[in-house]
């Protein structure tokens, strides 16, 4: 049956393929997990000590946003390619595009979070012998949890997009399929890896916004008049 | 207790000084309220002396200490700090945000318990408020909490920043109520702001009134102020009903009473008409004893009857000697009769009080 055989060779997305590869994909999912969440645990880290300094001396600000914005702009490829000569084709090269993009995100929100607590809350804070501090970790941050995952929301979303794009250069979790696909114009490969980029950025903003709801469960609670 | 001598606030770039060598002492268990227009630095020399400002010249003690040899967090766990804003921790439950301050000092877990416990019935929240958090609750249970948080690890000094200036004002009559009910009882000293010359006379031993620049105008006890303001400033301060003022002061119990036009039941007419006409009113009162039954108009007195038979009209208002003058004349000018009956602890009719008398405690 020659010619059935071309129509499932041609057909747009072979369901077979992707069972003969479970297990490879299931690899490449957790890669991109991976780098995901350590762009953003290390872009978080650094995102909080820049944050502290802002808000210390307010006129770091502008120079620490300008920045970053400035390594926002820079297109994603031109990034990852520019490392390759001093760090290689390694998850470190990639680590250091991936987290350069969520420090812009990630301060703005952290800076506009903590500007957002009433000022009344503070005063009263340190009315009552709170140090500068614990002021921070007790009051001020978790006051700006909503703001701060808001923006961590965005950061992870972007992040798991570019993550494919370091396929590039030997990493890119499901970015992988995307870019054999297209040098095998083989369609299946790019679809599962859009399609699996799509739902694990989808999954991963749910599961902050469900983290943001059960870490700030004043928020929620009102007056019943 | 504390003790402010020449202080001075000057904020970088004001080219006047916010507080001008202001000094002021205040006694231990005293409540002292600063008052004055918007920018007489009231607020400030209250953020002084805890230090949430730091004065340019002068020296601020508290219980003999100089607060600037303090550090200044450790000051402020000594002292209790109630902000109109409230700034409750949205964050916490109420609990534990009356629990904020023992916890800052480190008391142990059963410690902070039995203290949270005793402070929701102090200032009479419900035990199941504990749990809740700040926007579940009311303004003035908010305020509640606000006090119950300043008083929490039992500070000597109070500073209260215009603590009931956010809630309506009759929530606020009743808070300034529950506020001094404490301090008889608690006896802190307390440093009170407030724009609001009522509050001020209401809740002060003495008030400080200041001026633009944070002047010291005048500081003696309310009635004093009142009866011989120091000078134009504090006259038209307090206002062009400072008689009526003065009333609020004045406990009906400082006061004698008359019996009134008042007969027993049994009288007769002519016994009725007698009695109205040396008291020159155009009713009569009923009392058996010290039960006061009513009254009825001149004109209804009926010839053939006892006077306690007819059909007689009652007092409705129900004053004690706790309250003041200012509500005695409230009722004085509002009922038919012209008068304020006064009533003891058990209902007996103790007497009445009328406008002229009212009027001598004025002019007095």
């Amino acid at each position: 049956m020659p010619i059935l055989l071309a129509q499932v060779e041609d057909s747009f997305f072979r369901w077979d393929w992707v069972f003969d590869h479970l297990d490879d994909i299931w690899e490449k999912v957790v890669e991109h997990l991976v780098l995901t969440g350590i762009a953003l645990g290390v872009g978080l880290a650094i995102s909080l000590a820049l944050s502290i300094v802002a808000l210390r001396w307010r006129r770091t600000y502008a120079p620490i946003t300008w920045t970053t914005g400035a390594l926002y702009t820079i297109p994603s490829l031109a990034l990852f390619a520019f490392f390759v000569p001093i760090t290689g084709f390694t998850t470190l090269t990639a680590e250091i595009g991936l987290v350069s993009y969520t420090l812009l995100i990630l301060i703005r929100n952290i800076v506009a979070g903590i500007d957002g607590v009433d000022p009344a809350i503070r005063e009263a804070a340190l009315g009552m012998g709170y140090g500068r501090r614990r002021l921070f970790l007790e009051i001020e941050l978790p006051l700006a949890l909503p703001v701060i995952i808001a923006g961590l929301r965005i950061a992870a979303v972007t992040t798991i997009g570019l993550v494919t794009v370091t396929a590039l250069i030997g990493q890119g979790g499901v970015g992988f399929f995307i870019l054999r696909g297209l040098n095998r114009f083989f369609s299946t490969e790019i679809v599962l890896g859009t399609g699996l980029s799509v739902l694990l950025a989808v999954i991963v903003d749910l599961a902050l916004l469900f983290a943001e709801r059960a870490l700030t469960p004043w928020s929620r609670r009102r007056r019943i008049a | 207790m504390i003790s402010l001598d020449g202080v001075t606030k000057q904020f970088p770039g004001a080219t006047t000084t916010a507080v001008t060598e202001l000094s002021l002492d205040v006694a231990e268990g005293e409540v002292v309220v600063l008052v004055g227009p918007s920018g007489c630095g009231k607020t400030t020399t209250l953020k002084m002396v805890n230090r949430l400002i730091e004065p340019s010249a002068g020296t601020i003690t508290v219980a003999g200490e100089d607060v600037m040899t303090v550090p200044a967090h450790a000051l402020r766990r000594t002292i209790g700090y109630v902000i109109q804003q409230i700034g409750l921790f949205p964050h916490r439950t109420i609990a534990d945000n009356i629990a904020t301050v023992p916890r800052l000092l480190g008391w142990d877990k059963t410690r902070i318990d039995d203290r949270i416990e005793e402070l929701i019935a102090l200032v009479d929240l419900e035990p199941e408020m504990r749990n809740r958090y700040p926007a579940e609750l009311s303004g003035g249970q908010r305020q509640r909490v606000g006090v119950a948080r300043a008083l929490a690890a039992d500070p000597p000094v109070m500073l209260m920043d215009e603590p009931f200036g956010a809630v309506d004002p009759i929530v606020r009559a009743r808070l300034q109520d529950e506020l001094l009910d404490l301090q008889a009882g608690l006896r802190k000293t307390i440093v009170l702001v407030t724009h609001d010359i009522d509050e001020a006379i209401k809740l002060g031993d003495r008030v400080a009134i200041l001026n633009v620049g944070g002047v010291l105008e005048q500081y003696a006890p309310p009635y004093e102020i009142l009866r011989h303001p120091a000078n134009s400033f504090v006259e038209d301060f307090l206002g062009t009903d400072r008689g009526l003022k003065r009333l609020s002061l004045i406990r009906i119990g400082e006061v004698p009473l008359e019996r009134g036009p008042v007969v027993a039941p049994d009288a007769t007419a002519s016994e009725a008409r007698a009695v109205m006409a040396r008291h020159g009113t155009d009713w009569i009162g009923v009392a058996d004893g010290d039960h006061l039954l009513g009254w009825a108009p001149g004109e209804s007195i009926a010839d053939d009857v006892p006077v306690g038979a007819g059909p007689l009209r009652p007092f409705t208002a129900r004053l004690g000697a706790g309250d003041s003058l200012r509500e005695a004349l409230d009722e004085i000018i509002t009922t038919e009769t012209h008068v304020a009956p006064v009533f003891g602890e058990h209902e007996q009719f103790l007497g009445m009080l009328t406008t002229a008398q009212v009027g001598e405690q004025i002019s007095g």
